[in-house]
């Protein structure tokens, strides 16, 4: 388990999740993401693989979320559910649920890109804890 | 961090050494108040970070809507030399790369012919004009013809009936920008842009109907066609989802090459490359290609509101006089020849969220404009005043020819909220005489007026400085939100 928030900026909007596990990690930041766009809607759905790389945790995590936002704009749903299998050796693999969405409204930001400014994943005591920025 | 330096009326330096690695100092151009702000908002640290560009000349550049961006500060303008090492950093554009807004003027009178069916004419407008997350464009294409938008920009979109060879005139570059490499877009993208031509997006973005409220140049206004009391149609749109993947691909790329570089910047969302860098010549082909695809997403939007004012006036689009004014970027980066230390130079001028404005006389402006300068469009939030400028002379060595591009935020969207809902917010403007197309009211406030800076304290800064003046005001009436 772990949890998220919303960050303040004055043009954009970010979040900082914080959880147990890297995979949890992964998941709280794709939650958070899904809820700025107001496409977090738990349910079945059909089930998309991810499998991304990058040199470095904070680059894999933009990678991700950059990942899932693509599934959402091409294929206009929302996030019913996220279960990320591991995160290690420079490779995220998992499962975003998606169900199409019923309208091209939704109830939160348009989210555009992840951005890398102030980007950060770290260990903080016994907790990893990231901040992301994305541009709306 | 040291409180930057106030040097002239308007101008504010940063000094080499504020933040390690600054090659040339920071300048701000900003009004005693807008610079509070930008101190406030951690912009003015970003103008410090931007310095530290490899290949930067003469200062890392900040116009007065200036405020806290990612990488870049929104407002924050750049320019690099591009034979001496000189870097492009796909932040300095920005994810909705060739962003901007176009006028169209008509020869409609507010008062007596549109003001009785405002109504009528705004929910004609909602209804035509695709928006919203996702948003199928009025124009969904098949890869072939991508490609050709993404070669062409605005000319496809004429060539395909959306629009008037006149148009492309004034439009920057024609509507067409050069150097555009439709094979360095991903086919990811292409996915994410081919059924989006046509549609405004969301947040930001908007089609305001307008009145022109007060004009300061005369001479400037009737080069433009512009007359008090006039009706004129505002469009501000991007490159929609194309541009972003756009820039999400290739930042990815350049990202992982910092280190091979030997770069270390002060924020990784300003990573960069030489110029003349394979990677960055797959950038700007593909950078151009997505601006193109925003000026053909402009011209086939100005086409549907052309359209929707034929249908219901019941006269053509001719007739109704609604031609273009200008259209230009303010999310871009261009290849462009100053002089610097007194030599000429080709530099690469990034501008994220500032608006070219040529001075009088610029090879690339229609003769009609040739004596006035280039005109600015400046977006004002929704329920304040927009302005047109026109570029200067001064600007040129001011600014690398650079102008603001709008209010600029001052309060975060969760903020804005919080202030008053969105229904409310509905209701007021429309007690205040703006009425607004159906939307989904709940994301109203977010782009609520109190969120933004006053434009008007921004463009009268500009002209204050010289980066452009001032040539008519145009109130809102009608919003079409994005």
């Amino acid at each position: 388990m772990g949890s998220f928030d919303i960050l303040e900026h004055t043009a954009d909007i970010g979040i900082r999740a914080e959880a147990a596990t890297l995979e949890a990690l992964f998941e709280q930041a794709t939650r958070g993401l899904a809820s700025i766009i107001g496409i977090w809607r738990p349910a079945a759905g059909e089930v998309v693989r991810i499998d991304v790389t990058a040199d470095d945790l904070g680059g894999l995590l933009v990678d991700w979320l950059s990942e899932t936002l693509y599934l959402h704009d091409t294929r206009l749903a929302t996030f019913a559910g996220v279960a990320v299998d591991a995160v290690r050796d420079g490779r995220a693999v998992g499962e975003l649920r998606m169900v199409p969405l019923e309208c091209s409204e939704t109830e939160g930001i348009q989210v555009k890109a992840i951005t890398y400014h102030n980007l950060s994943v770290e260990r903080v005591d016994d907790r990893w804890v990231a901040t992301v920025y994305f541009d709306v | 961090m040291v409180a930057p330096r106030k040097i002239g009326d308007f101008v504010w330096e940063l000094p080499v050494g504020l933040v390690p690695g600054m090659r040339v100092p920071g300048r701000v151009f900003a009004s005693d108040a807008l610079m509070q702000k930008a101190i406030e908002d951690k912009a003015v640290q970003q103008v410090a970070n931007v310095a530290t560009l490899p290949g930067i000349v003469t200062a890392s550049l900040a116009m007065p809507d200036i405020h806290w961006g990612y990488g870049f500060p929104i407002g924050g303008v750049a320019a690099t030399d591009v034979d001496r090492g000189g870097v492009i950093s796909p932040g300095g554009v920005g994810f909705d790369i060739g962003c901007g807004v176009r006028l169209l003027r008509s020869d409609l009178v507010y008062d007596t012919e549109v003001k009785p069916r405002l109504r009528e004419l705004v929910d004609t407008l909602g209804e035509r004009v695709p928006r919203g997350v996702g948003g199928r464009g009025r124009m969904p294409l098949r890869a072939s013809s991508l490609d050709q938008v993404l070669r062409e920009g605005a000319r496809f979109a004429v060539a395909r009936g959306a629009g008037w060879e006149e148009d492309l005139e004034s439009c920057e570059s024609r509507g067409t920008l050069p150097g555009a490499e439709p094979d360095f877009i991903s086919p990811r993208a292409k996915e994410r842009g081919a059924p989006q031509l046509g549609s405004l997006g969301a947040g930001n973005h908007f089609l305001e109907v307008q009145v022109v409220d007060a004009i300061r140049d005369s001479d400037a206004a009737a080069a433009m066609e512009l007359f008090q009391g006039q009706v004129c149609v505002m469009i501000h749109s991007g490159s929609r989802g194309i541009g972003h993947q756009t820039c999400t691909d290739h930042l990815r790329v350049i990202d992982r090459l910092q280190a091979k570089l030997g770069y270390a910047l002060p924020d990784r969302q300003l990573a960069c490359v030489p110029f003349e860098h394979a990677v960055a010549r797959s950038y700007v082909g593909a950078m151009s290609a997505a601006g193109n695809f925003a000026l053909a997403n402009r011209q086939v939007l100005a086409d549907a509101v052309r359209e929707s004012c034929a249908s219901l006036f019941g006269r053509s689009s001719q007739a109704l006089g609604l031609r273009l004014v200008y259209d230009v970027a303010h999310n871009l980066a261009k290849i462009e020849e100053y002089v610097v230390d007194g030599r000429p130079r080709r530099l690469c001028v990034h501008r994220k969220g500032a608006t070219r404005a040529f001075g009088p006389g610029h090879a690339e402006l229609p003769p009609r404009y040739a004596p006035i300068g280039q005109p600015v469009i400046i977006p004002g939030s929704m329920g304040t005043a927009s302005f047109v400028l026109a570029g200067t002379a001064q600007a040129r060595d001011l600014s690398f020819s650079s102008t603001c591009h709008g209010a600029g935020r001052a309060m975060s969207r969760t903020k804005a909220k919080q202030v008053m809902s969105g229904q409310a917010l509905r209701q007021k403007l429309e007690e205040e005489g703006i009425l607004l197309a159906r939307s989904h009211w709940a994301l109203l406030s977010e782009e609520a007026p109190y969120a933004y800076k006053s434009a008007a304290d921004v463009v009268e800064t500009c002209e204050g400085v010289g980066l452009s003046r001032v040539v008519a005001r145009l109130r809102p009436v009608a919003v079409v939100k994005g």
